[in-house]
């Protein structure tokens, strides 16, 4: 596997584009060979171990690599330790005898940090328990009431007085079906809710209102109805009410509470704009606004980095510009193949003809073996 | 003695991602690694060397680069 299938596998693996995965692959395998260059011993879990022996003089000995066995890999001894966190025999009774005894699941729950979820839970059920009692005892109250209401119309078995209609007329809009039907019903609706069946409905919602107040407004003596896991979350459903309200009271809060990492939403602190960059202290605040500043710039640069990070610029389509490369590459081979291949051009100055003095040049030559031949 | 989290947390001062996620993509490759070398591939670190299975050992070969002087290392 090579540096780019490493690449791709890993980033298919984690979802993220292949820009940043090759980032930080660079980035960690780099700081990695600079610990194993300075000489510090290199544990990589699940890896391996990379020792550099302790060398004399100013030549470094190559490190020692040994590979993490199971044995000692702390990512194996990490995973058994997330399988095996829920020992079945932690649920078995320790006393044999007393198969009766319960188990003690909360204190279970506990131990394995679950516990406060847990009664969180049980606190919602016995709230939902309470105003159903509630609700149920207003009702009942309400239906053994003699004047008919609202309510006792809603519980009683009404006659089918379902119109079937055909396919054709189901299709159509109510009002074109029945014109005059939803006039008669907007003038009978009032007189549906009578002022009893008003008033049940009041007592009903004041009384889920109540309650809901008192079950809201915990303080450890009013909540003697609901349970003791209650009592022991007064200070977990004080921080909710709290950030309910700060939730509603601060927009800046919600933004961010919404913003994922994808799509962040930062702040610009309110100092920045006030006091621009200067170079020299400008306000009494001196060090508060630089660090402010700072701050923001150390974010500004962060959330950049990551949006980069997370969205790489798209690759310039560079099939233009290869074809472009390509044209002038064999322009130029073309020249230089000319220039070394091609015929000499021939330089014509006044007076002088370069046929004439080859030809000249040659009789030269002729005439000269024909004058030493004699002689030889 | 530098671990996995002390590499992490230097990389983190550079690199816009957090220690967790960090963490996460460094578990990712282990996966990868194993798998690569089961499988009887080596799989190669970038600029830190290559990891391959010989005869039932893992050897790594260090990156020209790893050395100063160009020194090339095989250790199992």
């Amino acid at each position: 596997m090579t540096r780019d299938e490493l690449v791709i596998a890993l980033a298919r693996r984690l979802g993220m584009p292949e820009h940043s995965t090759r980032v930080f692959l660079h980035a960690f395998f780099d700081e990695a060979k600079s610990a194993v260059r300075s000489g510090e011993t290199l544990k990589l879990s699940g890896l391996g171990v990379w020792e550099t022996p302790a060398s004399k003089g100013n030549n470094p000995k190559a490190p020692i690599f040994r590979p993490e066995t199971a044995e000692t890999s702390d990512a194996a001894s990490e995973t058994q330790f997330h399988r095996n966190m829920l020992v079945p025999s932690h649920l078995l009774l320790q006393n044999e005898t007393s198969v009766v005894e319960e188990v003690d699941v909360p204190s279970i729950l506990e131990e394995l940090g679950l516990r406060k979820r847990i009664s969180h839970v049980a606190f919602l059920d016995a709230l939902l328990d309470s105003m159903d009692k509630n609700m149920e005892t207003s009702l009942r109250s309400t239906v053994e009431s003699d004047s008919p209401s609202v309510l006792d119309h809603s519980l009683d078995p009404q006659p089918d007085t379902h119109t079937y209609i055909s396919t054709e007329e189901a299709s159509l809009p109510f009002d074109d079906i029945y014109p005059f039907e939803a006039h008669r019903e907007a003038e009978a609706e009032p007189d549906t809710l009578n002022d009893e069946g008003v008033a049940a409905q009041n007592d009903v919602s004041q009384t889920v209102d109540q309650e809901f107040d008192h079950m809201i407004e915990v303080d450890g003596t009013d909540c003697h109805d609901v349970s003791n896991e209650v009592l022991e979350e007064e200070s977990c459903i004080s921080e909710y009410v709290d950030e309910e309200d700060s939730f509603e009271h601060n927009p800046v809060m919600e933004r961010s509470d919404i913003a994922t990492s994808d799509d962040y939403v930062y702040e610009e602190p309110a100092n920045c704009e006030q006091y621009p960059e200067t170079g020299t202290a400008a306000s009494p605040d001196d060090a508060t606004l630089s660090d402010s500043t700072s701050a923001y710039r150390n974010d500004e640069v962060f959330y950049r980095n990551r949006d980069q990070l997370y969205h790489p610029p798209e690759k310039r389509r560079s099939k233009l510009l290869m074809l472009a490369a390509l044209v002038l590459t064999a322009i130029v081979i073309a020249i230089v193949f000319y220039m070394i291949y091609g015929e000499a051009p021939t330089r014509e100055f006044p007076g002088v003809d370069t046929q004439g003095r080859e030809i000249s040049a040659v009789h030269r030559i002729t005439c000269t073996t024909i004058v030493f031949h004699p002689l030889s | 003695m530098a671990d996995t989290k002390d590499i992490l947390q230097r990389i983190s001062a550079r690199l816009p991602l957090e220690t967790e996620e960090l963490m996460r993509c460094y578990k990712e490759l282990t996966l990868v690694v194993h798998e690569t070398l089961a499988s009887g591939d080596h799989v190669e670190l970038m600029t830190f060397g290559t990891l391959r299975r010989r005869g039932g050992e893992l050897t790594f070969t260090g990156h020209a680069s790893l050395f100063p002087d160009g020194e090339a290392m095989i250790s199992s």
